[in-house]
């Protein structure tokens, strides 16, 4: 995936136009070394905003929500093996799940790329 | 909320990019390039720590500190260093401390969370005791390579410390007061001196080769040395036998804060005992999970991580004394589901080369 082709949702989940689903750079640094997934369940459907799965970092918990409205028709099985993919490639191997998208104009309200670092450019005026 | 402390090594943190997270008021590094990796280089290497917010107090009033500590300072010898508690009246833990004697002078160590609130606590009983924040800092050097990294930056030959020993050291042609001792489970060494120091040896020690490790590192380290942490393994309602650290309570120097709380509960019995578990699934149980026998609950997590040496996830937590089947199987609730873990032996993981 190419971060510039993504939607972003303010809780840093990122959405690809095939209904590919992940977390983004800021959010994988933000979590630290993931070592658990607690991946959905194929078939599972899911209001926007619903949990989508779980990551765990040795630190701490972190809930994952699904940017738009749909079902889960695949998910990510390596990350059961390799969750550390979620921090190496956030926006490659280390994708989440992909959804059946309900609503595609559900995707015109979430961030594009611009917004989305304007917004991380708000949460952290320093950097 | 109390405007947050920095230590000496604030900037230094963040020239290394560190992620700052504020604990117990005080700004720290939790992670520099990642807790595993941290964690890792502290296990096979040399791990590096700001611990400048522990509190250090001075004092030479030995009477007040005997009166107001659980282990008996009188069996503290020159130059050595004891584990000890600072209780209430009901055997309650308000610290867990490290208390170093040098001649006649005491070096109290108390957890950042607890600092101001330990202080008060001698204030009240006596004028003799002082809180160094202000002119002094720490670091901690662990793992393996530390005592010989140490070494290399210090005339002093430190095979004449042993695990727990104290004393002035020149280390980098600054005076420090250096201690064997640590909070990770590997040999290592806890220097206090000036804080007008603190870069310079930060930064000695980076150029030796050791590791810059965050809060975040420190927590899976000790969590695996199965040591306990202030709000998590010990509160107020907690005591040292309740935590299986009655070796640092003795029952029989003269009275201090506690002792006849702590001899009712030896004569009539614990209601909590600390054990160390494994999740036997893929996920993490955090403090407040609940713990379940055979449908009942038995107790609570209190700590719990990935452990990155062991590769599995671990926690530690208090249960009923009698409440586990004679297997150690229980039920771990987490995000409302039931989980299996067991029992296994406190600590998670031991150096195979430890010295005494």
């Amino acid at each position: 995936m190419k971060p510039e082709e993504l939607k972003y949702t303010k809780e840093h989940e990122w959405i690809a136009p095939d209904g590919t689903v992940g977390v983004s750079d800021y959010a994988q640094k933000e979590l630290g070394d993931v070592v658990f997934v607690e991946l959905p369940e194929a078939g599972k459907a899911l209001e926007a905003g619903q949990e989508l799965c779980v990551l765990e970092s040795v630190k701490a918990v972190s809930s994952v929500y699904s940017p738009v409205s749909g079902s889960v028709m695949e998910v990510n099985a390596a990350l059961s093996s390799s969750p550390e993919l979620v921090n190496r490639e956030p926006y490659g191997s280390g994708w989440i799940a992909k959804l059946k998208i309900k609503e595609a104009s559900q995707l015109e309200s979430l961030l594009d790329p611009a917004s989305y670092q304007k917004y991380l450019d708000e949460l952290h005026p320093k950097h | 909320m109390p405007e947050p402390k920095i230590t000496a090594l604030y900037e230094a943190h963040l020239r290394l990019g560190a992620k700052i997270v504020d604990f117990a008021s005080w700004l720290m590094p939790v992670q520099y390039t990642g807790i595993i990796e941290e964690h890792n280089s502290t296990r096979q290497s040399c791990g590096l720590f700001d611990i400048g917010h522990m509190g250090q107090i001075k004092t030479d009033d030995f009477d007040t500190l005997q009166r107001l500590t659980s282990n008996d300072l009188a069996k503290l010898k020159d130059n050595r260093a004891q584990y000890s508690f600072v209780l209430n009246e009901k055997g309650g833990i308000l610290d867990d401390i490290l208390v170093y004697r040098t001649g006649k002078e005491f070096l109290v160590i108390a957890n950042a969370s607890n600092a101001q609130k330990v202080f008060s606590h001698f204030c009240d009983s006596s004028k003799k005791f002082r809180l160094l924040y202000d002119s002094n800092t720490a670091v901690a050097i662990q793992g393996p390579k530390a005592a010989s990294m140490v070494q290399r930056m210090t005339k002093t030959d430190i095979s004449s410390f042993r695990h727990r020993d104290c004393g002035p050291m020149e280390l980098l042609g600054v005076r420090v007061f250096a201690s064997r001792s640590g909070y990770t489970g590997e040999d290592g060494f806890e220097f206090f001196f000036d804080r007008s120091y603190a870069e310079r040896l930060w930064e000695g020690f980076l150029s030796e080769g050791a590791k810059a490790c965050g809060l975040g590192a420190r927590d899976s380290l000790r969590l695996e040395a199965g040591l306990p942490l202030y709000g998590h393994e010990l509160d107020e309602n907690t005591t040292p036998l309740e935590a299986g650290l009655s070796f640092a309570v003795d029952l029989g120097k003269s009275e201090f804060t506690g002792k006849k709380a702590l001899e009712e509960q030896r004569a009539s019995g614990i209601n909590k005992t600390l054990s160390g578990f494994e999740v036997l699934d893929k996920a993490i149980a955090r403090q407040g999970c609940v713990l379940f026998s055979e449908g009942k609950k038995i107790g609570s997590v209190t700590s719990g991580t990935f452990s990155p040496t062991l590769k599995k996830p671990l926690f530690m937590g208090y249960v009923e004394p009698g409440s586990l089947l004679p297997d150690g199987k229980v039920s771990v609730q987490i995000r409302g589901k039931l989980y299996p873990a067991k029992k296994v032996k406190l600590p998670f993981y031991r150096r195979c080369d430890k010295i005494d």
